[in-house]
């Protein structure tokens, strides 16, 4: 019954938005084939294709659940028999399952040294899911300007708070790439990333459970 | 609680910080058609929230079938329709793909009634949501309603913004949904008298937050009004549907007929007064009315 919910409501995003996400892929891919033409190393490049994919999530999470809150579609939903587990699952499932598409899809096709060791790939992936679903979950609980600061904040402050605590060339910077390093540490990494999303899941379909259908539109 | 009871609320009672609705407790039967009439802010929309478990009740309880519906119960869910004021379809799906994801959802659906019924209110499968009219989007409702054959029909304010003409034929379509499916129970949101006139079989007013009438459609259309020339003396009864006083002066709504109207009828300090609508003089009359 979940499931199938959870299957039917899935379908119905990818139904409503596959045009605009098939249109989106391919805009940003051409953008990172222009940039690939240009003769660099790859760490910009790879910076780019990640980065691309980041702007991405955030746009999906905007499709997602900003046009749904303002065009009240929640209400309707709320009044039909679907499990508010199988709403907020779905929501998380197509926002990624289109940035895992498109991670791979262009990690393929312009950043293909991510792949070895595959395990960076798969953090970076967890990364993507993290970040998405913290938008996801923004917009949802948050207000208009919360929602979307707050995921960009969430990004921008670990990176400003390690760039302080451990700058290039300290003690603290070399551990942690020394950590990264270890043959576990990929692994690590993307295990507490992928900890942390499945948190902000089960936070956010406690919070959708408790919640008016009124705090669910704008 | 009768087998044809359909809801019952006990006590249901809802705050926020600046308004409070209910108390209320209430029944609602199959096969009748409630109007619900009240102001702007009188709380028919928190009402009908509540009642479809959009808002959690703070305090009471709903009971259908006989236990207590619980938040979030997907079994009630499954028994009812709410249409608001302005259904809020997905506008990129067309009607035909709208009623596939609504069959999808509910677990019981009727394919060839729905298939019935968009032919009888004249609606393409193929006419895209965001295209639709404010009324032919409530008759999108009604067909999603039937389709999954729902015991409650709940409609907030259906007729609000259109024109005449479309405000008739939607009066039109719900009485002929309500003939024809005579175990439904319909419960219509309005401020416009004559949607509920039109429609209604039992009929009730709300006024900030609390039932201020309760009473069927057939009484209050049957129903007097005496203006009082001193303080009334006559007692509280069953047929004195509504007593009030503005500006002074004490008003009784009786039942036309009723012991109480005739012994009226012959008083010299009890006018009867002309009105142009039963309904429209005890409306307002619940602005001014005391407790019964």
């Amino acid at each position: 019954m979940l499931s199938s919910q959870l299957a039917v409501l899935v379908a119905k995003d990818l139904r409503l938005h596959w045009r605009a996400l098939a249109g989106a892929m391919a805009g940003t891919l051409t953008l990172a084939a222009a940039a690939y033409a240009i003769p660099q190393s790859p760490g910009p490049r790879v910076a780019l294709v990640f980065n691309l994919n980041l702007m991405l999530a955030l746009l999906w999470s905007e499709w997602l659940i900003t046009r749904e809150r303002s065009k009240g579609t929640f209400r309707w939903l709320r009044t039909l028999p679907v499990d508010d587990r199988a709403v907020v699952g779905s929501k998380f499932a197509a926002a990624g399952l289109w940035s895992t598409a498109f991670w791979a899809l262009s990690s393929a096709m312009f950043a293909r040294e991510l792949l070895h060791p595959v395990g960076t790939w798969v953090t970076l992936l967890a990364g993507l899911l993290l970040f998405g679903g913290l938008a996801v979950a923004a917009k949802w609980r948050f207000s208009w300007r919360v929602g979307h600061i707050g995921p960009l904040l969430a990004l921008v402050l670990p990176l400003l708070l390690v760039m302080t605590l451990a700058p290039e060339g300290s003690p603290r910077r070399e551990a942690l790439l020394a950590l990264w390093n270890a043959p576990w540490g990929r692994r690590l990494a993307a295990g507490f990333l992928l900890s942390v999303y499945a948190i902000i899941i089960l936070a956010t379909t406690r919070w959708m459970r408790r919640a008016d259908t009124l705090d669910l539109v704008d | 609680m009768t087998s044809s009871t359909l809801l019952r609320l006990d006590d249901v009672r809802r705050v926020f910080p600046a308004f409070e609705l209910g108390p209320l407790s209430t029944t609602l039967e199959a096969g009748h058609v409630y109007g619900l009439l009240g102001p702007n802010g009188a709380g028919k929309t928190t009402l009908l929230n509540l009642l479809t478990l959009q808002l959690k009740p703070t305090s009471g309880r709903l009971l259908a079938g006989g236990s207590a519906r619980r938040w979030g119960d997907l079994g009630w869910k499954q028994r009812f329709s709410y249409i608001q004021e302005r259904p809020a379809f997905y506008d990129e799906l067309t009607v035909g793909k709208t009623l596939d994801l609504a069959r999808r959802l509910y677990g019981r659906w009727d394919s060839v009634l729905a298939d019935v019924l968009l032919k009888r209110f004249r609606l393409s499968s193929a006419a895209r949501v965001g295209f639709l009219s404010k009324g032919t989007r409530v008759k999108l409702g009604l067909v999603a309603a039937l389709a999954h054959r729902a015991d409650l029909l709940i409609l907030d304010e259906p007729t609000a913004g259109l024109d005449p003409t479309a405000r008739a034929d939607l009066q039109d379509t719900v009485n002929e949904m309500v003939a024809e499916y005579r175990s439904l129970c319909v419960l219509l949101s309005s401020h416009i008298f004559e949607d509920i006139e039109h429609t209604a079989t039992d009929i009730y007013i709300l006024r900030r937050g609390r039932l201020a009438m309760q009473a069927t459609a057939e009484h209050v259309q049957g129903s007097v009004v005496y203006r009082c020339l001193g303080p009334s003396d006559i007692p509280t009864s069953p047929d004195v549907l509504l007593r009030w006083s503005s500006q002074g002066t004490e008003r009784l709504a009786v039942l036309a007929g009723s012991p109480v109207d005739r012994a009226l009828q012959v008083r010299t300090d009890h006018i009867e007064e002309h009105v142009d609508s039963a309904l429209g003089a005890l409306y307002h009359g619940t602005e001014y009315a005391r407790a019964e």
